[in-house]
């Protein structure tokens, strides 16, 4: 069980599925999580905050039965825990005013268009969650191995004086 | 059952987390006290006053807190200060100053003594390499400086890596190891991806970097800690300039550098026949860039020109601290990035040297120690061994924190060591030697980012770490012949 935590929500079992297959080179540093729902992930965040672990990044879609994922993005957002999240879309079917509501409201991360090219997904995430362990961890060197590790020496640089 | 489960969770967690730490904790304060509770008399060394036994079971705590490691290593130097000033100075614990005897009391330390080894002169030196380091780093000349220097080198992978070190050394001489490993690192990074997996040549260039930053360290009194702890006892009659110190500083770093480069090729060949290192930029040419670069070469020459004007490293320290705050170079901001855990470090090292020192108890420890018996040579080469395989396992400074005081002791007090160089030398050895250790992860900040980057094993890194240390050992003895045929020392 690791600290940190990537949660993906998709109604499609398939597509959930396939991002883990994915983002596998990331699984000793990070606990992939998958979710069919918006009530589900939440859940999963609950059971996950209290075994005193945070979410690192949320990969959603946005078109779902039940709550939809720009809502779901809007209200990690407000959450002290989950602020720091990295948040991306993983979305075939957003329409212009749900992707503007996304960045405007959600801080939306990144937008990828599903479909999507394995090796570009992985690159995004890795670079996102570079980002992620430089702004919110303490000791980020054991993240070079899987991370982007020349961004991580970079902040380690301009931080240990 | 939320709560059920939280509380459950955290118990687990608390429990595992803190088993091991607790036991480290109680041994680590257990063994002292049973230690001050133990009468005098039963403790075999002569002489000892009431305060002298205080002084042993706070040396006893910085030993075993040190060693095990139950809270960080910084946090022990600040207990270390705390207890000295609650149990052995004259502004302490009332119950504790005196018990109506006198001679087997001791004397008290002057606290104020203990106080300004937060701000002693070899801190505020220390603190005018961060402002440089501070400044450097914010205005992007470390790493310009890095893209000029390395462009001679051209691209044939023996001479890049040759560069690579050189540069490493001589930046770590100025800023901290951590530091530079950590940017050399970033700049070797996408490199590092091009080589193939199985290229013996990766190895080689992830570990020429920490190597370099360890060796080139020792070039400088601000090079890392350890050699401010040493420039602590080299005072008065036995002290050393920041100049004197590079004349066989940098000579050493540099020879030893060379034999790491040659090491790490022939352990590790790299295959490939061209690699190109390429870092991006330009020298930056704002008003406070120009004030960076001028107050970063001016510091340094009058570093080394003590002799012509006069003023000491010290007081030279200022210059940068001074001007970079001044001109909004440094902010209040930047302030806050300045490591104080290695300063408070070095402090509670000082601290603690002084304590052993005043009170009288490192004098006595060593009287304690027929030491006369063994031949001084035997005595030199113990002591450095020691230095290099306790800073294999346990933190540099923290290293020198405890064997400097003893080693000072002993070089004023043994008068056989006085035909070898006396106490100046094997301060200087000692200091030396806690900058050879390389051969673990653990053993160095430098050594741990390299070994974070997956590409190097233990096995590699021990293998080549005890070699260059070895061979640096057998420089060092080298070094201490010659200051010696020269009159130095």
């Amino acid at each position: 069980m690791n600290e940190y935590t990537i949660i993906c929500v998709d109604d499609e079992r398939e597509i959930l599925d396939a991002v883990q297959y994915d983002l596998e080179p990331l699984a000793s540093h990070f606990d992939l999580e998958a979710a069919e729902s918006v009530d589900e992930a939440e859940s999963v965040i609950d059971q996950m905050q209290s075994e005193n672990r945070s979410l690192a990044l949320v990969l959603c879609d946005h078109i779902m039965p039940g709550r939809l994922g720009v809502d779901f993005l809007i209200q990690l957002n407000q959450e002290l825990e989950t602020k720091k999240a990295r948040k991306l879309l993983l979305t075939g079917q957003a329409d212009l005013e749900a992707t503007i509501e996304a960045v405007n409201q959600a801080g939306l991360h990144y937008f990828l268009a599903k479909p999507w090219d394995s090796g570009a997904l992985l690159k995004v995430v890795i670079d996102q969650l570079t980002t992620f362990v430089i702004e919110n961890v303490e000791e980020p060197l054991s993240f070079v191995k899987v991370l982007d590790g020349a961004r991580i020496f970079n902040s380690i640089h301009e931080n240990e004086i | 059952m939320g709560l059920e489960y939280l509380i459950q969770s955290m118990k687990t967690k608390f429990e595992s987390f803190n088993e091991k730490i607790m036991n480290k904790l109680f041994f680590a304060f257990a063994v002292p006290i049973v230690l001050a509770a133990i009468p005098r008399e039963l403790i075999p060394i002569v002489n000892m006053t009431v305060i002298e036994h205080r002084m042993l079971a706070i040396f006893v705590m910085a030993v075993l807190f040190w060693v095990l490691e139950p809270i960080p290593i910084f946090a022990t130097s600040v207990m270390v200060v705390a207890l000295q000033l609650v149990t052995i100075s004259n502004r302490g614990m009332i119950w504790l100053r005196d018990n109506g005897n006198e001679s087997e009391f001791g004397e008290l330390l002057d606290y104020k003594d203990l106080l300004q080894t937060f701000a002693s002169p070899i801190i505020m030196l220390f603190l005018g390499g961060f402002f440089l380091a501070i400044a450097a780093t914010k205005y992007r000349l470390d790493v310009n400086l890095a893209r000029v220097f390395l462009r001679p080198f051209g691209s044939n992978p023996q001479r890049v890596m040759l560069g690579l070190m050189l540069i490493t050394a001589v930046f770590s001489m100025f800023m901290s190891n951590t530091a530079t490993t950590a940017l050399m690192l970033a700049v070797l990074a996408p490199v590092l991806k091009l080589f193939r997996p199985d290229d013996p040549g990766r190895i080689a260039f992830v570990l020429c970097i920490p190597f370099a930053a360890n060796i080139g360290g020792i070039g400088t009194p601000i090079g890392t800690p350890p050699n401010a702890v040493a420039m602590k006892y080299l005072t008065g009659e036995i002290s050393i300039g920041f100049g004197e110190w590079m004349v066989f500083g940098v000579p050493f770093s540099l020879l030893l550098l060379f034999f790491a480069w040659r090491l790490l090729l022939w352990f590790s060949p790299p295959q490939e026949d061209k690699i190109g290192l390429l870092i991006q930029g330009s020298f930056l040419k704002s008003r406070q860039a120009i004030i960076v670069y001028f107050i970063f070469g001016s510091t340094i020459l009058l570093w080394l020109t003590e002799h012509i004007h006069g003023m000491s490293s010290h007081v030279v320290a200022m210059l940068p601290v001074t001007v970079f705050v001044a001109t909004r170079i440094v902010t209040s901001k930047d302030l806050k990035k300045i490591s104080w855990d290695v300063l408070w470090l070095i402090s509670g090292g000082i601290a603690l040297g002084l304590g052993l020192e005043k009170t009288g108890l490192s004098k006595h420890m060593i009287e304690s120690v027929p030491l006369d018996r063994f031949p001084p040579i035997l005595i030199i080469l113990i002591a450095t061994f020691l230095a290099i395989m306790m800073s294999t396992f346990i933190s540099n400074t923290a290293t020198a924190n405890l064997l400097l005081p003893l080693v000072a002791a002993l070089g004023s007090s043994l008068s056989s060591l006085e035909a070898l160089g006396g106490d100046k030398l094997l301060i200087l050895l000692v200091a030396f030697s806690c900058s050879l250790a390389m051969g673990l992860p653990i053993s160095t900040p430098p050594n741990a980012m390299a070994y974070a980057t997956d590409m190097i094993g233990t096995k590699e890194l021990l293998k080549s770490g005890c070699i260059v240390g070895g061979i640096g050992l057998l420089l060092l003895y080298l070094m201490a012949y010659i200051l010696r045929q020269i009159g130095f020392v």
